[in-house]
């Protein structure tokens, strides 16, 4: 069962026109949703949220459609915005009892727990907590209430290694329950590769990609080639980029196998090397790939 | 509709506005006590200080609890919770207007005590006062039906200036109304036609605001 599912996403705006034609989240998955600035993943995940509603497409949330049922479905969903902000001239003990007010599944217990590992102060104003602290209080009111499925909007943005590293820690916390699902959406690859067993690139509005993380990092390898003078070399259907002139050449593949290396060699090309990628390189050439070829 | 959550909102809007509340309240007794010192000085500075501080209090009350959460970005934390945008405007709306009302009700029964019991003062001025009163109550239905159909600081502050502006001119045509000037002049409280229709007419227009704030508000498909 998907925790969240959309098909044939719309959404116009003056500026940016989003796009998505299919996007799923199994249940008990998290998911890693990577794009430069601007490229529509805020306003996806606020589409998920039923706080945007798209001029055509189909939304389904922990099995209910939205926007219809936006309301019921949003007490089971935790989510987090780099946008979002608690109210600065209240405490973290105050949002906590009123959340605790509203939730009737909070969980005081973990809420301690999280106090404590993320090192926050209960009685201390919100507008004397620095950003790191601010996050964590966020993802504390999102946490605490236990919630089936995550969304967060960039949550690691601006955080020193060691606020990330406790953030990173508890979500990972989180899907120690197989019920529990997460989106995560990030610019810093890194925290995705990190912690994330499903990705989605989307770029200028559209979903470049969607896919289990290992068969991505399998299937995207860089091929170093010796190409003596007089081969050239084939227009294969699963190289993504050549770079590179003269002797040596650097292939990018999508879809990488054995049969590849096969294939070059029987040109006459040398191998010298097959690279993996790092996800942050996987996604920089499925995206220069996919503008190159909507060019 | 979740009552509950509606409940929820109200307190957070009442508990993050006690100090403003007391504030005006405080402010708006000083007046009163000026305008109780059977001094015509006196007695203006305080029309004066009560009316800047309705006015101050319905400004700062609009823009802190509609436009704020927006500049703010609080408003996305409490769009996050199981609420639709229904829930949401009915809260804010409710809690806009009973904060509101608590200064504002304070200083009509205050002003009523004052009148009828100053010698000085004829009781029908009463009637004038509450006039008066259901404007800025009026006033602040418009800047609240604005900042919470625009949620923009911009706007916020063209209808605080609309507000002072027809204010003004509006003490100015019902003060110089003869059925009016007859009515503040007597010893004892008179409802003419006049007084009655522009009452009846305020109420109307504040019933007008807030209902086309909930139309338009249950048209509007996002909620960000």
């Amino acid at each position: 069962m998907n925790a969240l599912a959309m098909q044939q996403i719309k959404k116009q705006y003056s500026h940016f026109q989003l796009s998505l034609e299919s996007l799923e989240l199994p249940t008990g998955s998290i998911m890693g949703f990577i794009g430069a600035n601007g490229a529509g993943k805020s306003t996806t995940l606020r589409m998920l949220m039923g706080l945007i509603q798209p001029d055509s497409g189909s939304i389904e949330v922990l099995g209910k459609p939205l926007p219809k049922h936006a309301d019921q479905v949003k007490w089971d969903i935790g989510y987090i915005s780099e946008d979002m902000r608690l109210y600065p001239q209240a405490t973290l003990e105050w949002h906590m009892n009123w959340i605790r007010s509203i939730y009737p599944v909070w969980d005081e217990n973990y809420a301690k727990h999280l106090l404590k590992s993320f090192d926050l102060q209960a009685k201390q104003k919100l507008k004397g907590f620095s950003h790191g602290q601010r996050v964590k209080a966020t993802i504390l009111l999102a946490l605490a209430r236990r919630p089936k499925l995550l969304m967060l909007d960039e949550p690691t943005t601006g955080l020193d290694p060691i606020a990330r590293s406790e953030v990173l820690t508890e979500l990972m916390a989180v899907l120690a329950d197989e019920e529990r699902s997460i989106l995560f959406s990030s610019q810093n690859t890194l925290d995705v590769e990190q912690i994330s067993d499903q990705i989605a690139f989307i770029d200028r509005g559209r979903l470049v990609g969607a896919s289990n993380k290992e068969d991505y990092l399998d299937r995207w390898r860089k091929l170093r080639l010796e190409v003596p003078v007089g081969v050239q070399l084939p227009q294969l259907p699963e190289v993504v980029s050549s770079n590179g002139e003269g002797r040596l050449v650097i292939i990018t593949t999508n879809q990488y196998s054995r049969t590849l290396e096969a294939k070059y060699n029987a040109i006459g090309a040398n191998v010298l090397h097959t690279d993996t990628m790092s996800l942050e390189e996987i996604f920089v050439a499925n995206v220069q790939h996919m503008r190159r070829n909507a060019a | 509709m979740n009552y509950f959550l509606v409940q929820k909102l109200i307190y957070k809007d009442w508990y993050f506005q006690r100090p403003t509340v007391l504030g005006s309240v405080l402010l708006g007794f000083l007046a009163l006590l000026l305008v109780g010192l059977q001094n015509s000085i006196w007695f203006t500075a305080g029309s004066i200080l009560l009316l800047t501080v309705i006015i101050a209090f319905g400004g700062i009350l609009a823009t802190s609890l509609v436009v704020g959460e927006r500049s703010t970005q609080t408003r996305l934390f409490i769009l996050s919770l199981p609420i639709s945008m229904r829930e949401y405007t009915t809260a804010k709306m409710i809690s806009s207007l009973l904060i509101f009302l608590i200064p504002w009700t304070a200083f009509l029964i205050s002003s009523y005590i004052l009148i009828t019991n100053q010698a000085a003062l004829p009781d029908g001025f009463f009637a004038f006062v509450l006039v008066v009163l259901l404007e800025l109550l009026l006033n602040y239905c418009l800047l609240l039906s604005i900042s919470v159909i625009t949620e923009s600081q911009g706007w916020a502050s063209f209808g605080i200036i609309v507000g002072n502006l027809t204010l003004n001119a509006f003490i100015f045509y019902v003060g110089s109304l003869p059925d009016i000037k007859t009515a503040i002049a007597s010893s004892s409280m008179v409802w003419n036609s006049t007084l009655t229709t522009i009452l009846l007419l305020e109420v109307m227009v504040i019933l007008a605001l807030l209902s086309v704030t909930f139309y338009v508000q249950s048209r509007k498909k996002d909620l960000i």
